[in-house]
């Protein structure tokens, strides 16, 4: 055993996250939501005008793909988030969380790497999909969005790591967590009432875009606000799913 | 190398503590094997040296150091072999080192090598859902000598393996021992135990109320006597002596002329006997 060889720090991360791909690319309902996850802007971006078309023929309202715009944006950040939360459970499943966290990477580190990942990818999809969808859009704008989309990856993939035993609960606990794709039209609801929704991560990218006519919160503070609740969820699921962990 | 004083632990919501007063000391370069019946507290004492679990009472020290003070270097300095394979099923036996190498700070050994210490370079490019228990455990044991590390916690680590390949595996263990590294293993093996290690403890009902080597330990609980099993009647006729001046004893000396000597076995208990008379107490 005297060959020992020390891989530097970015070749590290470099092997996880060839890992990751192909663990990802082995499992065919991985594989595809992963692939999938890019289709839904596409689409929208691609049939606006006729969602626009549909909505004035049967709801009379004039932009419906304004309102659904936000919901194709954090679509992405629902199915990498299912992928990236359903890889951890699995890690806890089969006990490989257990193994590394008796290395000097730890459960901290993988945690770290894994959503730091997600976001990573779920932000720099949304780069692409939000030029498609929101082609006017201001670059800082583009670059705050693509923040939170991707912080609201890491926030899914926690929720599932937190609050899920294993993967079936996941699979069931997923349904409902996709609701969520759906808040950002309460922020169209001309009241203050529709603050309430601020508690969901996901509600805030509806507020930014200004989807009711009736503003309450600057555009400025809103994407503050957004950013400290998106913080909040993550540390609150890292708590409780490491805690998790320990009670194993 | 690993020091407990007074070990005691109670989980949140137990009404009785796990471990109530475990100490023992393993030497550089020891095989310390930690036996006992499920429940006994085994894993429990193995995650509180592995700094899993928290809140315990008692000294623990390794590396001449407290735990609680190492950093996360002190990793790279152990490695463990759960009893459960504990491996991605979809990665190959490669990838899946090649993976872990990347989780440790310190250097590792190049995969090939490692995977030939378990005899499994043939089974590199396999994925792991396609391997048998046994060929899992041996990865699982594989990944913890991936960084060469000094000290090894080993669960059953022969645990699905036939009879040559946990000779095999018992083999390795003896050779890491010969290269100085430190093992505790945990195991309900006994035969396996009394072969590969210099100090046993039993551990029972969170104490140990037994500890020392499995020689001294089957001498403390056998008999002082030897069996001799013949053939000169039917069925084998069986005589037993006492070891106490057996050179002198008469009929002893005379059976020994005898060609119809099937057998002859010292009486010491094995540890078997020994873990049963110590749940029994």
């Amino acid at each position: 055993m005297n060959s020992l060889q020390k891989t530097p720090f970015p070749n590290r991360i470099w092997h996880l996250f060839k890992s990751d791909a192909l663990n990802i690319s082995r499992d065919p309902i991985l594989l595809m939501v992963t692939i999938l996850s890019v289709i839904p802007p596409l689409l929208f971006a691609r049939f606006s005008t006729d969602l626009d078309q549909f909505g004035q023929t049967h709801f009379s309202v004039e932009t419906l793909s304004t309102f659904l715009a936000p919901c194709a944006l954090l679509l992405p950040a629902y199915l990498l988030g299912w992928v990236s939360g359903f890889l951890l459970l699995e890690d806890r499943d089969d006990h490989t969380l257990l193994a590394i966290e008796t290395t000097s990477f730890g459960k901290i580190g993988f945690f770290s790497y894994r959503l730091i990942l997600a976001a990573m990818v779920g932000g720099g999809l949304t780069w692409f999909t939000s030029f498609l969808i929101f082609p006017n859009q201001p670059i800082e704008l583009t670059i705050l969005i693509c923040g939170l989309v991707g912080a609201q990856t890491a926030t899914v993939a926690l929720i599932l790591l937190a609050l899920a035993s294993n993967k079936v609960e996941g699979l069931a606990l997923s349904k409902l967590l996709n609701m969520g794709i759906l808040f950002p039209i309460i922020a169209a609801f001309p009241s203050p009432w529709r603050l309430f929704g601020g508690v969901f991560p996901s509600y805030w990218i509806g507020e930014i875009y200004m989807l009711s006519t009736a503003t309450y919160i600057p555009t400025a503070i809103s994407i503050f606000i957004a950013f400290g609740v998106h913080l909040i969820w993550l540390a609150a699921m890292l708590t409780i799913s490491i805690r998790r962990y320990e009670h194993l | 190398m690993l020091n407990v004083e007074h070990l005691k632990f109670r989980y949140a919501k137990a009404s009785e503590p796990t471990l109530h007063d475990v100490t023992f000391s393993i030497d550089k370069g020891e095989v310390f094997g930690l036996l006992g019946p499920s429940g006994a507290g085994k894993s429990t004492t193995q995650r509180i040296l592995m700094r899993q679990l928290r809140g315990y009472d008692g000294k623990v020290q390794m590396f001449g150091q407290n735990i609680t003070d190492l950093d996360r270097t002190f990793y790279d300095r152990i490695g463990v072999s759960f009893e459960l394979p504990a491996l991605y099923q979809r990665l190959t036996a490669r990838e899946n080192l090649q993976l872990f190498s990347a989780l440790y700070s310190g250097a590792t050994m190049p995969v090939n090598e490692c995977l030939a210490l378990v005899d499994l370079e043939e089974d590199a490019d396999k994925r792991v859902e396609s391997f048998s228990k046994g060929m899992k455990m041996r990865l699982n044991l594989c990944r913890a000598l991936l960084h060469d590390p000094e000290f090894l916690f080993l669960d059953e680590p022969t645990t699905g393996q036939d009879p040559a390949r946990a000779r095999i595996t018992r083999d390795l263990i003896l050779r890491l021992k010969a290269q100085g590294k430190t093992i505790f293993l945990t195991t309900h093996n006994m035969a396996e135990a009394d072969e590969i290690c210099d100090q046993v403890a039993f551990l029972h009902n969170g104490r140990i109320p037994l500890i020392g080597s499995p020689a001294d330990l089957k001498h403390r609980f056998g008999k002082r006597t030897l069996e001799v099993t013949t053939a000169s009647a039917q069925p084998n006729q069986i005589y037993e002596f006492a070891m106490q001046d057996i050179g002198r004893n008469q009929e002893f000396l005379e059976l020994m002329h005898n060609d119809d000597i099937l057998s002859l076995h010292t009486k010491e208990a094995s540890l078997d006997d020994v873990f049963i008379k110590v749940v029994n107490q």
